[in-house]
């Protein structure tokens, strides 16, 4: 077989690959058990498109010597509270060395009606502690067990508890004492008292519960409260931003729309002006976009957000740059002279030093925004990240391949560069 | 083409649009968003078109008397949203309070009314923002510095750096001309710029590199007339460049929200500004630096 028939054949492959690739990518496929879920739907989605609320949080005491300790402590605590209260969902996340960032997506089955609910039961201190008649404390939120919530005699929603060994005894003690007496033991939540009763029989189980005239939620979110534990230091609220679900669809449908026009433009642009090498930059776009997407469902920790969108967009801008600059170098080597596969080998070789800096200064603008960027900020530095260097590989490696397979099949250099040169 | 005598020229027009940004950011203030100032934003999809007016009696009847109320919309023609601004409330039950009454007021006109977005942003977070966005800038120039520093020669690195610094202080100075509200996003633009527009400029700054070696062992070029040679020789590629990437910004622009909209406009003005740097001042700057050293050494 010739070289231009071996030629023809690899680069229909190549074709018919990339296609099934992004047919893949986009729909997913069904052989037998095995399923392949379509790449798009293992992309994470940021709170700016799902909608959601995010929330940060500063400790108060900036000069606490165990400030890291008491901060993974709080985090902790909030992450338990988010899941008692089913967003399972939600992120925890430390920013900085004294605040904590969540963020919590909603969807049909999780709906946060008003953020402020939220963000003030996550942040609560929720310190219960039982106090005798002096006043003075017995025991605290944190000796009890099996924290749930019940329905008295009266009809009200309780918290309800076991003590631990300790303390059930002291309870026993206090209240076999008090029977009969007009003392009274009081409840006091957050420095609050929220009940104050006389005791009627002696309490030796260690079984007790808070009154407090709570309904069914409050009574929930107090159990949790006191089940995630106390918070370890104070944590002011210093942001709060929330999206609803319906704004971040429209966003992303208009983005995605607007991907897809640009790429089509630049496409359409690169075949006018470089003819048979802008076929080879649109294949190696075509490429690099399945290759970004890819490294968007399988990186860890990435999310797309607007700004993320906005700098796969952009990126797909920059990434035929380097064919530009490749090209514009063969189209010199092919006026000098040179026949159409020595200026091809030279071009790739000679315009490497300029691509492979540019895009150094890229990289480096990108890592210093997701060193000291947050959020949605983070998300764009991300994705334009994985844009260069995906970009970097498609330009040299696979434009520089498809284009040998190119000039295989006809090595005619007015086909490959743009008009006005001499050859 | 003559690059290099022109170069006062071309620093002339970037001194007068900066002069502008200047005049323009004195004479009627920088538009920053509640990222940089704190306080509360909020959204409200009125389910149709509306009158500002009655979002505004609907705020004062609340009690608020100091907000301001602009008409804002993602679909084109329909304007649906009020963008509600106003300062953050001293706890979450005067907001929940004022949340309420400001929808109660509005839902006997606009039945389909409802809360879209809340972004409250605390005095704390925004002087943080503004620390960081100067770090980011300073930290990202200086490392880009260092590295064509050590890729070219340091005086490469400097003219670079300088036109990346042009590149921003037109990008900021046409940003507060044009209005557009400055956020977090804003720096995230203003970063992308720094580390894209350089591309260009180190195109031009490898062609010399070539094109210096090139002369030193054929005939003594001068600086002036390899700068102007370099620059000739690349033109179609730096326009080229920066069409393909405008193509896919501008599109953004055109399709994209309000938040993409404000985050895409920088960007075209900063690709423009660089493009505009890297053809008419890099190289002639370079020129001038490299002959002033050479003047100094003799």
């Amino acid at each position: 077989m010739d070289k231009r028939k071996k030629s023809i054949i690899w680069l229909v492959v190549i074709v018919v690959l990339l296609c099934a690739f992004g047919y893949l990518a986009l729909n997913g496929i069904t052989i037998g058990r095995v399923t392949v879920k379509p790449l798009a739907s293992a992309i994470k989605q940021g709170l700016d498109l799902t909608g959601g609320v995010s929330a940060v949080y500063e400790a108060e005491d900036k000069s606490d010597p165990n400030l890291q300790q008491n901060l993974e402590a709080v985090m902790a605590v909030f992450r338990t509270r988010l899941d008692s209260e089913g967003y399972t969902e939600a992120t925890v996340t430390q920013q900085g060395t004294d605040r904590v960032r969540i963020e919590i997506p909603i969807n049909e089955s999780q709906q946060v009606d008003d953020p402020n609910e939220i963000t003030s039961y996550l942040v609560a201190t929720a310190k219960v502690v039982f106090t005798d008649n002096d006043g003075n404390p017995m025991f605290e939120g944190k000796d009890m067990e099996d924290v749930g919530v019940a329905v008295d005699e009266s009809g009200q929603y309780v918290v309800t508890f076991a003590l631990n060994e300790v303390a059930a005894e002291t309870f026993a003690k206090i209240t076999s004492e008090y029977v009969g007496t007009n003392k009274t033991i009081s409840i006091k939540l957050d420095d609050e008292v929220i009940s104050t009763a006389q005791v009627s029989s002696a309490i030796t189980n260690g079984q007790g519960q808070i009154t407090g005239g709570f309904d069914y939620e409050s009574a929930n979110r107090l159990a949790s409260q006191i089940r995630s534990g106390v918070m370890p230091i104070n944590m002011t609220e210093i942001e709060v931003r929330s999206i609803s679900a319906t704004l971040g669809e429209d966003a992303l449908s208009n983005s995605i729309l607007a991907g897809i026009i640009g790429v089509v433009l630049v496409m359409a642009f690169m075949i006018a002006v470089y003819k048979m090498s802008g076929v080879v930059a649109d294949i190696a776009l075509a490429f690099y976009i399945l290759l970004v997407f890819f490294a968007l469902a399988t990186v860890p920790g990435v999310q797309i957000t607007l700004p993320g969108i906005a700098g796969i967009v952009l990126a797909v801008g920059m990434a035929v740059d380097a064919n530009v600059i490749i090209f514009e170098r063969i189209r010199e080597e092919v006026i000098a002279g040179r026949s159409l596969r020595t200026a091809c080998d030279n071009g790739f070789k000679r315009a490497f030093s300029a691509i492979f800096d540019s895009n150094i200064t890229t990289i480096i603008a990108a890592a210093v925004l997701l060193y000291f960027g947050a959020g949605t900020i983070q998300s764009f530095a991300t994705t334009l990240l994985i844009g260069i260097i995906a970009s970097f590989f498609s330009a040299v490696v696979i434009s520089r391949g498809l284009l040998k397979l190119f000039v295989n099949i006809n090595d005619n250099p007015t086909l490959y560069c743009r008009r006005g040169g001499k050859a | 083409m003559k690059f290099s005598s022109n170069f006062k020229y071309a620093s002339l027009l970037s001194a007068l649009i900066i002069l502008a940004g200047i005049i323009a950011a004195i004479v009627s203030g920088v538009n920053f968003g509640v990222d940089f100032t704190g306080g509360t934003l909020l959204t409200l999809d009125m389910g149709g078109d509306f009158d500002t007016a009655d979002v505004s009696s609907a705020l004062e009847t609340a009690g608020i008397n100091d907000a301001s109320v602009i008409k804002s919309g993602s679909t084109g023609s329909s304007q649906n949203q009020a963008v509600i601004r106003m300062k953050t409330f001293a706890d979450d039950e005067t907001e929940n309070r004022v949340r309420q009454q400001i929808i109660d007021s509005l839902s006997d006109k606009y039945e389909e009314v409802e809360i879209t977005t809340v972004d409250r942003v605390g005095a704390v977070a925004s002087a943080d923002l503004i620390r960081s966005a100067v770090l980011c800038i300073v930290i990202a120039s200086a490392l880009i510095l260092i590295y064509i520093w050590i890729r070219f020669e340091l005086m490469s690195g400097i003219a670079a750096v300088v036109m990346l610094m042009h590149d921003v202080a037109i990008m900021i100075s046409l940003t507060i001309i044009l209005r557009v509200q400055i956020n977090s996003p804003f720096i995230a633009a203003v970063l992308t710029i720094i580390g894209y527009s350089i591309n260009n400029t180190i195109v031009i700054f490898d062609r010399i590199r070539e094109n210096g070696k090139f002369g030193q062992k054929k005939h003594q070029v001068l600086t002036e007339e390899l700068v102007d040679m370099s620059i000739t020789e690349t033109l179609s590629r730096t326009i080229n460049t920066s069409i393909t990437t405008l193509i896919t910004i501008v599109t953004l622009y055109v399709l994209g929200v309000d938040s993409i909209k404000e985050f895409s406009l920088p960007i075209i003005i900063g690709l423009v500004a660089g493009t505009y740097s890297s053809i008419f001042m890099a190289a002639p700057f370079w020129g001038l630096l490299s002959r002033k050293k050479k003047a100094g050494t003799k």
